[in-house]
């Protein structure tokens, strides 16, 4: 993991130091620790990973709106900040709860989520099975979208193709066995790189390709 | 139409939407009742559709077993699937799976239960039951639900078993909406296609898929019986031999 904390309005982060990483190391400490105030939880989390003090706070304001912590006031010394310790009420497993500010769960990166569970199941597919298959009433998912993602799957060595595409025929893709390699979508990143959160590590790069420098 | 995502999607077809009802059932069932569903049928009836479908609209854990599994393996798929680090012995890890099931209030998904039925991997499946009530959906071939009685203490913990129907002419045309993109499969052309590949959706698929591409190479728009004349279609049999 790198350990670079890009500075504000320096564009979008990717994703492997952004928001993914950051929100999953502060719920485990959460869960580890149950019951917390806000410094302690900093220290802790800062054992595991480099976060920002103000993505605990925010992540924490998000959970305990959303109903998963319980916040109560803690004695106050003379001059110092009122201080809160939070409990954690609602443990809904290893996957940290994605919400918005106001707690309610976000359904961003629910599309990728469903072409990943749904390459992970049918195996063998092309782009429109995917997109067929992938898609639910609630969140459909573009067969451009499915294209995009089997070509850098590809690229990245994650798909095989079974069958080049030829005109009229789209090629037909096949997953690698070894590359399911767990249940969160690896994330096409700006920079045209592919980054798997379950491995938390670079995959490929165009890049690094183009460098011929591996 | 087409952009209605109903009409994008194979929720419409008769067997997800069995699949998902059932799973439901296991969802919303009273608390004395058990909460694992079977699902059966014959390959090519569009389990898998079936099971992408109900996974993506549920968030359900999905694993399909293979026929080499023990119980390990199965744990240990299970908890690569929750992205958990298996523990190591056995009772951990079965531990860690009904801990898992029962915070997140995700169903499980156990996909070619075939394979393990005739092994003891299939009481790993009741103790994971045991240990979190959590809804599952078993999904195997036609043999299943007879496979499973020989395991007294698993049937019991059953609340339904579900057949897999064969396709029929409606899912016929819904698959036409959704694969052959771009030409009109006329009706007598469909109710063709429809009887030669016998209940089978992946067959219906296929020969779908074989009119589309023809279609395009002959520039058709519409595809009728008589267009199509005697060019092949896939029954699923092994190809006769003509001989003079």
């Amino acid at each position: 993991m790198t350990e670079v904390k890009p500075a504000k309005g320096m564009g979008r982060k990717p994703a492997h130091i952004g928001h993914y990483g950051t929100q999953d190391a502060i719920w485990q400490t959460i869960r580890e620790m149950e019951c917390f105030t806000i410094k302690d939880l900093i220290c802790r989390v800062d054992q595991r990973l480099k976060v920002n003090d103000l993505t605990v706070k925010s992540y924490v304001q998000r959970l305990e709106r959303g109903g998963y912590l319980d916040r109560i006031d803690v004695g106050q010394r003379a001059g110092a900040r009122q201080e809160h310790a939070y409990t954690l009420i609602r443990n809904t497993g290893v996957e940290a709860p994605r919400l918005r500010r106001d707690g309610t769960p976000t359904a961003q990166g629910k599309g990728r989520e469903q072409l990943w569970r749904t390459i992970k199941i049918l195996r063998e597919f092309d782009w429109r099975d995917l997109s067929i298959a992938a898609s639910t009433e609630k969140c459909p998912v573009a067969e451009g979208t499915a294209k995009a993602y089997c070509v850098i799957l590809a690229q990245a060595g994650y798909l095989a193709v079974v069958r080049p595409s030829r005109p009229g025929t789209r090629a037909r893709y096949k997953l690698i066995g070894s590359k399911n390699t767990g249940p969160r979508p690896p994330q096409v990143q700006k920079l045209k790189q592919l980054y798997d959160p379950n491995l938390d590590k670079v995959v490929w790069s165009q890049a690094e390709r183009q460098g011929g420098d591996q | 139409m087409t952009d209605n995502p109903i009409y994008n999607s194979t929720a419409p077809l008769t067997n997800v939407g069995l699949a998902i009802s059932a799973l439901e059932r296991a969802i919303n069932r009273s608390p004395s009742l058990p909460g694992m569903v079977v699902y059966y049928g014959p390959s090519g009836f569009g389990k898998s559709f079936s099971a992408t479908y109900t996974a993506n609209q549920m968030r359900a854990y999905y694993i399909e077993c293979k026929s080499s599994w023990t119980k390990k393996g199965l744990l240990v798929s299970i908890l690569k699937e929750m992205g958990i680090a298996p523990a190591h012995t056995i009772y951990e890890m079965t531990d860690q799976i009904s801990e898992e099931l029962v915070l997140s209030q995700r169903p499980l998904i156990i996909d070619e239960m075939d394979h393990i039925v005739d092994k003891k991997a299939v009481e790993i499946v009741r103790d994971i039951y045991e240990g979190s009530q959590a809804s599952m959906l078993l999904i195997g071939e036609e043999k299943l639900p007879v496979k499973l009685k020989k395991w007294e203490r698993f049937h019991g913990r059953v609340l339904d078993f579900v057949p897999a129907q064969p396709a029929s002419i409606e899912d016929a045309q819904h698959l036409s909406r959704l694969y052959a993109t771009g030409i009109k499969v006329a009706d007598d052309l469909l109710a063709e296609i429809h009887r030669i590949s016998r209940g089978s959706v992946r067959r219906i698929c296929v020969n779908l898929d074989r009119v589309r591409e023809t279609a395009c190479r002959e520039d058709w728009d519409t595809v009728t019986k008589k267009t199509w004349g005697n060019r092949e279609l896939y029954t699923g049999e092994a190809p006769h031999r003509r001989l003079p």
